[in-house]
């Protein structure tokens, strides 16, 4: 695809110039990881000369184009790290500052479903107290997908109130000693209310379509990974929470 | 598609309360640490539960508090309400409750009015997100199930908008059926989640856009998103109810099958686990309760020492699991039954907790009941399929809905579901699985009132059989089918299992279940004995079982004889055992042989005494004489709490051969007669209606001597015409069995044996006659007359041979003399009872009467002697009883003209010295007077001695003489005396042929009276006694003048004697005498100078 740079300058006005650069950037922030240098997360970087130094004195438009670049990774906006793509156009000025202009790209890429993609089966408990099995039908979702699971109630001897299936995101920016990571609640959805007794079997059908997910993201240009967790929370009577984390694979099937 | 809007309802979590991380083995939970942000976390949960997503709410709580106030001050003056309906409001508790549902309601309002004006724009994101937060309210967990009801109710009918908008696709909101249906499950809360997928997933089905068994399977499926027992109940029951009302059941032939929306089968497989489902939740609420309490008394037991125990939900915790060890299906239902009790007793330490505990568990329970209906619904939806026929009911439905029943364990669901089960489906069908069904009963827990059950189940197999507009061909069908079933039978054989298996079942259920099978077997056979025997049968059994095993310890101790105990189940006992003497004949019921065996269940000292009562009255009602000996042998043994004591052991049928079945047992029934003896002085005599006892005691004896009065009228019950021999056999037979009965109750049962064996004397004296008649017709009557006579008499007998009538003659005899030996016996019984001496003679009187009236002038004799042998022995004591007695025997003894003069004589001489000894002088008196009579027969011309007479009168004269000279009798009295003694002076006067008195003596009497009543009146008049006597004296001197004119009305008939007052020996043969004695009489009165 071609696309257009359009230069407009005021009328009547002549801007000199040292030549016109465009360039397509894809770059990694960590906003705790202030260390690197200037472009150390770029993982990706082409420049296209769009115009030789001289003068602009009337508007023009210059096509473009960046052709088979490879996307291997999402835009993403998260808390403590995001992954932007953008065209960048420098108009490069000997005596004045260069005049920046810059462009988002959000990229989206569209994965195959995996091959292997087995059900999340555990018995979980707390012993002589509470025994749970839970069962999603799989471990890794496309975006529009539903999870749909049950969960069996071995052994209760706690006053459930109620049962909640949570979608957690984790953001971890750094790598090794220096790693952090950022919990977030995206979903919470209420899968049961009252007191299961033991045998009971409670359904689950949790569609991800109305949340805010993005496909698990891992190590990042070695900068962050973003990894989503369903988290199986019971709250009993008196308020005590016991739960279940486990991790799910996100992916996007389709772009839309 | 953003719906993060859905999610508003969700309250806030609290960031507080503790993690509990799952992990195995991992169980140190560090309560102590968290303890307060626990507390805390459980506060600010109250609060927000409520929220949801409401701002107003404390504002809104507190205006509706004020406004509760006023109301409750309003009633408290108006006074219109009753005073229940005021109590109810004034209890804190509903009156917190009203509050917040009318709260609660305002919520609902609120929100139905956005949503509705959202549908109205066409705004589907913003009705979803209005009609989530309506839903939200039934979130709530403070309404009792009766007001959640009504929240309910009006959210369903606000819901109904919503579904109508979503029915509306394209124009409206442009989503299809299936969109919506995804939609609507991006709700974060599961409660409004569930409402609205049931609402939409209708709206799914219709539009044919899903399929309907698909639809529904999901449904119910993820209905178990609730397990709260009330909000799940609710939920389930909005479900049903949507389903059904818009006909979203695939059924046999409906469009929705057609269309391939599924099959009957799916719609069943929807129902019943829809129905499992709800049963559970129901179930589930009795657990519940019971653990909600046990929760409320920790806490007020911790609190009330002081330390903050370690959060009681640790002890919920194991208190829950305690009840772990069950087997699987039980556990279904929610864990921890038993052990809740236990510590229900460990804490509850104060008697005030108990009782408001039992409060609030009654309270429960009552709310619990208010909702059976709607778990019942499902069952009827069951039903109402087309497509569930009588196969696929056996086969499908009915084992898993009893699966379901029986596995429930619960005693409040069980009897409710069995009884919904029979009355929800049609009766054949109950006809076809009669027995699946009542094996199921045999599971329940054994404290289910299961006669209920039955009596359900048998009303709707009746049904079958007793359903209106049907041809008369469809009922023999019908009636054959029922017949082949034999329903008694499993029904009986059923109960047995029952009975057998259920140790600790009452006795009442086990009697009621009996009962309302005898009521099923009388309503479809009403004339089929062996079924009502089959039944008592029943009954014995199933006791004997029961009570084999689980009362040994008290079976060793007690006497050998069980009876029931519990009162309430003897009542039922006896209502049934009255149900076959109130529908079949006597002779019907007492085919039952079975019978006796259920009668000994009862303790015969009270239950089976009236039930026996019922019988014999039954017996006494019926037209029909007691004729087969067979009969009358049961009857005893049905009635035998009535003829003996329970504690005589004795009661046997002894040889009915045996002549004197008293000498074998003297030994005993001298010990028996002692005891009555003490008995007897306690309750003093029954003879002269007093009883010495206080009042308690006479009620008692009063209706135990209308008992035995009924007893004895049975007697007489007794009669076979034309068979002697049975009739001698029964009569024995009732001897022996009265006398088994003790004193107490010979004293009124043996004067009817002693008249009825007279009786049958009587008959058989009349029949002998009959028989002579025939022989030997009268010689007055010509032969047609004869002839006639003859043939009237005996039409088919031809006139016996000589040595037939021999043969007859001696049979007679011997029937005879056995019939007045029992006679001899019952009245020799009779007369030594303490007490019944005087009637006693007078049936030795009666009995000697009458044998002399047959001409057996020995036997006559005998009883006579016995007679006076009982005077002489037994009425020693009691003056006025031994002048009534002698009065008796005289008036007997003078009838008697068979007797040999020797013994006669012997006789007359008895009575004239024991009037001598009277105690009174007036009785003495009298009495000679009345000897008189003794030698004067009218009948009889042998017995004529005026100078016995003439002795007697002098004696009489004489002692009247003594009389008005001796201190003890007063004026008035001795006037009596006289005029009696001219009374009888003046009999003897008129008898033409007695020389015993002449007119002298009669005039002398006359002027001696007259002057004793000249000379006395001013002095004695005013006694009531000497008035009597001087209207006496009157009424003979009206006598003497009437007699006098009768010469001149000789053809007027005799209207003589009618005014007079005679004691004794009024004849009337001697009263309406020939003309030509009283024209005698008259004659010689007129030779009288009044």
């Amino acid at each position: 695809m071609v696309l257009n740079v359009l230069f407009s300058t005021v009328p009547g006005k002549r801007v000199e110039h040292l030549g016109v650069k465009i360039e397509l950037i894809g770059r990694v922030e960590a906003y705790f990881d202030r260390s690197g240098r200037e472009g150390d997360g770029d993982f990706l970087s082409i420049l296209r000369e769009i115009e030789p130094p001289g003068t602009l004195s009337e508007p023009i438009s210059k096509p473009f184009s960046f052709k088979s670049v490879d996307f291997p990774n999402e835009s993403y906006n998260g808390k403590n790290a995001s992954l932007r793509v953008f065209l960048k156009v420098t108009v490069v000025r000997s005596y004045a500052s260069n005049i920046v202009n810059e462009y988002k790209l959000w990229v989206r890429n569209v994965r195959e479903p995996p091959e292997v993609n087995n059900s999340i089966k555990m018995e979980v408990g707390i012993e002589d107290c509470l025994h749970i099995e839970f069962e999603y039908s799989k471990a890794k979702y496309h975006l529009r997908d539903a999870i749909i699971g049950k969960i069996f109630f071995l052994l209760v001897r706690v006053k459930i109130k109620r049962m909640e299936i949570e979608i957690r995101r984790r953001e971890i920016c750094g790598l090794g000693a220096n790693a952090h990571g950022e919990n977030e609640v995206i979903a919470k959805f209420e899968v049961m209310e009252g007191a299961p007794v033991r045998g009971e079997c409670i359904p689950v059908r949790l569609f991800l379509s109305p949340y805010d997910l993005t496909p698990t993201y891992k190590s990042v240009n070695n900068k962050f990974s973003v990894k989503y967790y369903l988290n199986l929370v019971l709250i009993d009577d008196e308020d005590r929470r016991y739960f279940k984390q486990q991790e799910i694979i996100l992916y996007r099937s389709e772009l839309l | 598609m953003d719906s993060s809007s859905f999610m508003g309802a969700l309250s806030a979590t609290n960031s507080a309360a503790e993690y509990y991380y799952f992990a195995s083995g991992n169980n140190n939970n560090n309560n102590n640490n968290n303890n307060s942000s626990s507390a805390q976390a459980a506060t600010n949960e109250n609060k927000s539960l409520r929220g949801g997503g409401r701002a107003d709410d404390g504002e809104a709580g507190e205006n509706h508090r004020a406004g509760g106030n006023e109301i409750q001050e309003e009633n408290l003056y108006a006074a219109r309400k009753t005073r229940e309906e005021e109590e109810e409001r004034l209890s804190p508790e509903n009156r917190e409750q009203n509050v917040w549902l009318e709260d609660a309601l305002s919520v609902v309002k609120k929100h139905a009015f956005h949503m509705k004006r959202a549908i109205e724009e066409n705004n589907l994101r913003d009705s979803l997100k209005n009609a989530s937060a309506m839903l939200g309210e039934l979130r709530t967990r403070q309404l009792s199930p009766k007001r959640y009801y009504d929240l309910w109710h009006n959210i369903a009918f606000e819901l109904e908008f919503l579904r109508e908008f979503f029915v509306n696709k394209e124009e409206k909101h442009g989503r299809s059926a299936m969109e919506l249906y995804e939609l609507v499950q991006h709700a974060g809360n599961v409660l409004p989640r569930l409402y609205l997928l049931v609402c939409v997933g209708c709206v799914y089905v219709e539009s044919r856009e899903g399929k309907a068994k698909d639809v529904l399977r999901d449904l119910v499926e993820m209905a178990k998103g609730c397990q709260h027992p009330v909000h799940g109940l609710f939920l389930r029951a909005y479900l049903a109810q949507t389903v059904k009302g818009r006909g979203l059941l695939p059924d046999t032939g409906n469009e929705l099958e057609k269309s391939g929306g599924g099959t009957v089968e799916d719609s069943i497989e929807f129902t019943l686990s829809n129905f499992t489902e709800m049963n559970k939740l129901w179930v589930r609420m009795e657990r519940f309760n019971r653990q909600q309490q046990q929760q409320q008394q920790q806490s007020g037991s911790g609190g009330g020492s002081g330390t903050a125990t370690p959060g009681g939900a640790a002890g919920g915790g194991t208190g829950g699991g305690e009840g772990e060890g069950h087997g699987n299906n039980s556990e279904a239902y929610g864990s921890g039954s038993g052990h809740g009790y236990e510590q229900h007793q460990q804490f509850a330490t104060s008697r005030g907790i108990i009782d408001s505990t039992q409060l609030e568990r009654d309270r429960r329970e009552k709310e619990r009941l208010e909702l059976r209906d709607i778990v019942g619904k499902n069952l009827t939806v069951l039903s109402q399929l087309e497509g569930v026929d009588i196969e696929t009911y056996s086969e499908n439905v009915l084992p898993r809905v009893l699966e379901q029943i029986v596995n429930c364990r619960d005693d409040v669901a069980q009897p409710y579901l069995m009884i919904a089960l029979a009355q929800a489906f049609p009766s054949e069908y109950h006809l076809a699985t009669c027995d699946d069904f009542l094996s199921a009963v045999c599971s329940l827990k054994p404290t289910v009132q299961m006669s209920a059950i039955f009596t359900s189940l048998s009303e709707r197999l009746s049904l079958y059989l007793d359903e209106p507009d049907l041809s008369e061909e469809e009922k023999t069908t019908r009636r054959a089918e029922f017949d082949e079933k034999n329903c008694v039978k499993i029904f009986l054989n059923r109960a047995q299992e029952i009975a057998n298996e259920n140790r600790e079942m009452s006795a009442l259920e086990i009697v009621q279940i009996y009962s309302s099978i005898a009521d099923f077997a009388l309503r479809q056979y009403p004339n089929d004995v062996n079924k009502m025997n089959e039944v008592l049968l029943g009954v014995a059994k199933a006791f004997d079982a029961h009570n084999v095993t689980s009362e040994d310890e008290t079976r060793l101790s007690m006497s050998p004889q069980r009876y029931i105990r519990d009162q309430r189940a003897v009542s039922a006992l006896v209502k049934l055992l009255a149900i076959p003497l109130e529908t079949f004949t006597v002779d019907v019921a007492l085919s039952l042989h079975a019978f006796p065996k259920a009668l000994k269940l009862l303790n015969p000292e009270t239950a089976g005494r009236d039930c026996a009562l019922a019988i014999v009255r039954g017996v006494l009602k019926s037209e029909k004489p007691l004729s087969d000996v067979k009969t009358v042998e049961t009857l005893f043994k049905f009635i035998a709490p009535l003829l003996r004591d329970s504690d005589n052991k004795s009661y046997e049928m002894t040889d009915l051969n045996t002549e004197s079945p008293m000498k074998g047992s003297g030994d005993l029934l001298d010990a028996l007669s002692l005891r009555e003896e003490r008995r007897g002085k306690t309750r003093g005599n029954i003879n002269n209606k007093k009883s010495s006892d206080g009042d308690e005691g006479h009620e008692e004896t009063a209706q135990f001597a209308e008992e035995q009065m009924d007893v004895a009228k049975l007697l007489h019950k007794i009669h076979c015409p034309n068979d002697w021999d049975s009739q001698l056999h029964l009569l024995k037979l009732a001897k022996v069995t009265l006398f088994s009965g003790g004193e107490k109750r010979m004293r009124f049962t043996l004067p009817a044996l002693c008249y009825s064996s007279m009786r049958f004397a009587k008959e058989l004296l009349s029949e002998r006659e009959l028989e002579e008649r025939k022989q030997h017709p009268p010689a007055k009557m010509n032969d047609e007359d004869a002839a006639a006579a003859g043939k009237l008499m005996e039409e088919d007998k031809p006139k016996r041979t000589l040595e037939e009538l021999e043969i007859f003659e001696k049979h007679l005899q011997t029937t005879l003399k056995k019939t007045l030996q029992i006679t001899h016996q019952s009245a020799e019984r009779f007369s030594e009872i303490p007490g019944c001496a005087e009637r006693g003679l007078v049936a030795w009187s009666e009995a000697g009467m009458f044998a002399d009236s047959a001409k057996l002038s020995d036997i006559s004799y005998e009883f006579f002697e016995r007679a006076f042998e009982t005077f002489d022995e037994k009425l020693s004591s009691d003056s006025r009883a031994q002048n009534r007695g002698l009065t008796y025997l005289i008036g007997a003894l003078q009838t008697c003209v068979h007797l040999e003069e020797e013994n006669r004589d012997a006789l007359v001489h008895h009575c004239a010295t024991f009037a001598n000894r009277l105690l009174r002088r007036a009785d003495q008196c009298a009495a000679a007077a009345n000897c008189a009579h003794l030698f004067w027969s009218l009948k009889s011309t042998a017995i004529r001695d005026s100078e016995g007479v003439k002795k007697c009168l002098n004696k009489a004269l004489k002692i009247a003489n003594q009389a008005a000279r001796a201190l003890g009798v007063s004026p008035g009295e001795s006037l009596g005396l006289y005029a009696h003694v001219l009374n009888k002076h003046l009999y003897f006067f008129e008898i033409e042929t007695c020389k015993a008195v002449d007119v002298e003596t009669v005039q002398h009497l006359l002027d001696a009276i007259r002057e004793m009543i000249q000379s006395g009146s001013s002095e004695h008049g005013g006694t009531a006694a000497w008035r009597d006597a001087e209207a006496y004296f009157g009424k003979i001197k009206l006598d003497i003048k009437n007699k006098r004119k009768i010469q001149n009305e000789t053809t007027g008939g005799s209207s003589v004697g009618e005014n007079a007052e005679r004691s004794i020996g009024g004849d009337e043969s001697s009263r309406s005498s020939s003309s030509g004695s009283s024209q005698f009489a008259s004659e010689r009165y007129r030779r009288l100078n009044l």
